[in-house]
């Protein structure tokens, strides 16, 4: 359908006989991929299994056949790991391309009932006992070995998401009422605390050329979280205090800044810049608070305007001087 | 009529194919350059991430200078009448119009944050304006005309700015307006709407395709992609049983047990999805096809809305296992192509690759499974909080 635009160009001598051969090739006998719509049915597939075991667990906690319902769980997760460790291919530090996307999610199944079955026996058995921090360190532990020995992205960010919970555990006292929110200091230290951690995650996999494309999982929860916990902890302090939570985003985004050039992330040089307006404008409104004057209205509206004004003017040439590198 | 440069446009849509035809590497690079510069495309188009930083940025200049206009003129009773909502929606599009014609944008989050914005304020005007004249009446009548006027405003920006969504909006205002003139008619009206609607989606569907290589056309193709998938679902949920059922009840005021020509709608709900992936096999029509997987999820849904034939977890783990068995066993069968389908990707998005897309959304649905040592520990020790917190950010 496409060829008369080619047929023309190749008048033009833009494209040369072969290239034309090549194209003609392609649309006389068409491919259509069904690629996507396969690893959604997989998405879905598992999604719905792993609920329905979860609901079948929480149906049978009290009855007699929770065994048989654990032995059945224990199975699926054997299984899956079973099947995927004989069809993998051998463990590299570089990235290993998987089989094929049945793998992945059979993998991802595994994992998961995997960890229905620690839950399931920590709350029926307390093999953990009162060791709340055990209890998730060890599901992490074991979730960052299947993410790197099986190089699974997805079971990564799993992973990342349960070395969370477990400082957490670790960090807050347990009566805490506060839910995941920003106005108490030991919460913001553990968020900047789990953020640099994870940046440096993400800084050594590249430097050390350990599984280097796990980079992007580390450095995108990295950044988010320093720059969350920073800016929470500027907003929480008073006005001269709070400048030290400024210096720290600044030494922070700089890094975050160059890293985002190295590495070519149109994603992460963006995320410095909006992050990066919200500190300064912070400081502006509360410098223009401070004034206590009828006029701060006037003045703020203006400095969003100018201010947004020249933050577009940047991007564009962030974007043109990315695109020339 | 279209605001863009039409040479450009037409430029942009020939480079696209060449730069795939580049990515399976039947071109090679020079090729591709001198094809460029050849025909060249003087558009600013940044790419995803720089186009959402502009629209997040043109929102607050565009709110800003509407707060300190709205400031200066606080003294005069001006700013609490619509009329000052349609002017400040006049600035606003003469911007984009000026940003468009003068700056080269195109879809570059600057007009697409100016178009909408512009479109919204007029919009709010127009409803500020009827409901004042209509509050005593039925509000039947501020639906019709709010919807006739949508629907006018919106056709005439997604015709100027060949932007997709705007056209969706323009066909939803539509099918609205057609459904409250519909209903004007009195219960015979009602009685009979859901075929009007399904008679409506359909000739929409129908004229969309047979105009999809109209040469009026060549610049919408997105438009008319997306309008596919909006006809093809306003087509299903007009006939879907759950839809016709608790709208008939809603408009007539009554609580029904089941509804007339019930069978014909239950064979609509569960048989159309299969028709849509069955033509979309046929035909290869990607559109066709998605939405008809798409859709048996919502015939599954309505079916188990009425009859529990199973407990769910049941039911959740048999679909599973019937997810993931279709999936394997059609992998199985295509893993050498056949009859022109294939399982490979065909072209690889730079954006999806970026992004991780895939890992983001199995970290999104997966975390709370991922979490149920933690759960338990609320309940017995009162516990973990943090970690809560930490996945609900992203």
């Amino acid at each position: 359908m496409d060829n008369p635009i080619y047929q023309d160009l190749h008048a033009d001598g833009l494209i040369s006989d072969n290239s034309l051969q090549n194209i003609r090739k392609k649309y006389s006998s068409p491919l259509f991929s069904l690629h996507w719509e396969l690893k959604t049915l997989l998405y879905i597939g598992v999604m719905l299994l792993s609920a329905g075991l979860g609901i079948l667990i929480y149906k049978n906690i009290d009855s007699i056949s929770h065994q048989v319902v654990l032995i059945f769980i224990a199975a699926i997760s054997t299984g899956c790991f079973f099947w995927c460790n004989k069809l993998k291919k051998p463990f590299d530090y570089a990235k290993v391309e998987s089989p094929n996307s049945f793998f992945d999610y059979i993998l991802l199944l595994g994992t998961l009932s995997f960890l229905t079955f620690v839950g399931y026996l920590q709350f029926q058995y307390e093999v953990f006992g009162t060791n709340y921090g055990l209890a998730t360190f060890i599901p992490m532990v074991v979730l960052f070995f299947i993410a790197y020995y099986f190089d699974h992205l997805g079971i990564l960010t799993l992973a990342i998401a349960n070395l969370a919970i477990w400082m957490g555990v670790s960090v807050t006292p347990k009566d805490l009422l506060a839910y995941g929110t920003f106005d108490n200091e030991s919460i913001i230290y553990t968020y900047l605390v789990l953020g640099y951690v994870l940046l440096a995650a993400a800084h050594f996999s590249k430097r050390l050329d350990i599984k280097k494309h796990f980079f992007f999982s580390y450095h995108h929860y990295g950044v988010h979280l320093a720059f969350i916990a920073i800016l929470a902890g500027y907003f929480l302090h008073d006005f001269v205090p709070s400048l030290i939570w400024l210096v720290v985003f600044g030494i922070t985004a700089w890094f975050i800044y160059k890293d985002a050039f190295g590495s070519r992330s149109y994603y992460f040089l963006l995320l410095v810049v909006l992050y990066g307006y919200v500190a300064i404008s912070g400081l502006v409104t509360r410098a223009l608070l401070e004034l206590d004057n009828e006029a701060i209205l006037y003045l703020g509206l203006m400095y969003f305007i100018g201010s947004a004004i020249y933050l577009i003017i940047l991007l564009i040439k962030l974007h043109k001087k990315l695109k020339a590198l | 009529m279209i605001i863009y440069n039409k040479t450009w446009l037409t430029n942009l849509l020939l480079i696209d194919g060449v730069e795939k035809e580049h990515q399976d590497g039947l071109i090679t690079d020079t090729e591709l350059k001198n094809i460029k510069e050849k025909y060249p495309v003087g558009f600013y188009s940044p790419n995803i991430f720089v186009r959402v930083g502009l629209i997040l940025l043109t929102m607050v200049i565009s709110g800003c200078a509407s707060g300190l206009l709205s400031l200066m003129m606080a003294d005069s009773t001006m700013v609490t009448s619509y009329g000052w909502l349609i002017f400040l929606g006049i600035l606003n599009y003469v911007a984009l119009e000026v940003m468009v014609q003068n700056k080269f944008h195109f879809r570059s989050g600057v007009d697409d944050a100016l178009l909408w914005i512009s479109g919204a304020l007029w919009v709010s005007a127009f409803a500020w304006a009827v409901s004042d004249r209509y509050y005593s009446e039925d509000f039947s009548g501020v639906y019709l005309v709010a919807s006739a006027f949508v629907c006018v405003l919106s056709s005439i920006l997604a015709i100027r700015f060949a932007d997709m969504l705007m056209g969706l909006v323009a066909y939803l205002a539509c099918l609205v307006f057609v459904f409250f003139a519909w209903q004007k008619i009195g219960a015979w009206g009602t009685a009979t709407m859901p075929f009007v609607l399904m008679v409506f989606s359909g000739l929409s569907y129908w004229v969309v395709r047979l105009k999809l290589n109209h040469p009026k056309t060549v610049y919408y193709t997105n438009s008319m992609t997306v309008l596919q998938a909006g006809t093809l679902l306003t087509l299903y949920l007009a006939g879907n049983y759950f839809v016709v059922k608790e709208l008939g009840d809603e408009l007539n005021g009554t609580v029904s047990e089941s509804i007339p020509f019930g069978w014909f709608f239950w064979g609509w709900t569960i048989g159309l999805p299969f028709i849509y992936i069955a033509f979309g096999i046929k035909q290869k029509n990607v559109i066709l096809l998605r939405t008809g997987l798409l859709l048996i999820t919502a015939a599954a849904i309505t079916f188990r809305n009425y009859h529990h034939v199973m407990p769910v977890e049941l039911a959740l783990i048999l679909s599973g296992a019937i997810a993931l068995g279709i999936s394997y066993a059609v992998t199985r069968y295509l893993r050498t192509p056949r009859h022109g389908f294939t399982c490979e990707e065909l072209n690889k998005e730079d954006l999806m690759d970026e992004l991780k897309v895939e890992s983001l959304v199995i970290a999104e649905s997966f975390s709370d499974t991922a979490q149920p040592v933690a759960d338990q520990g609320i309940k017995l020790g009162g516990g973990h909080f943090g970690g809560g917190g930490a996945t609900s950010d992203f």
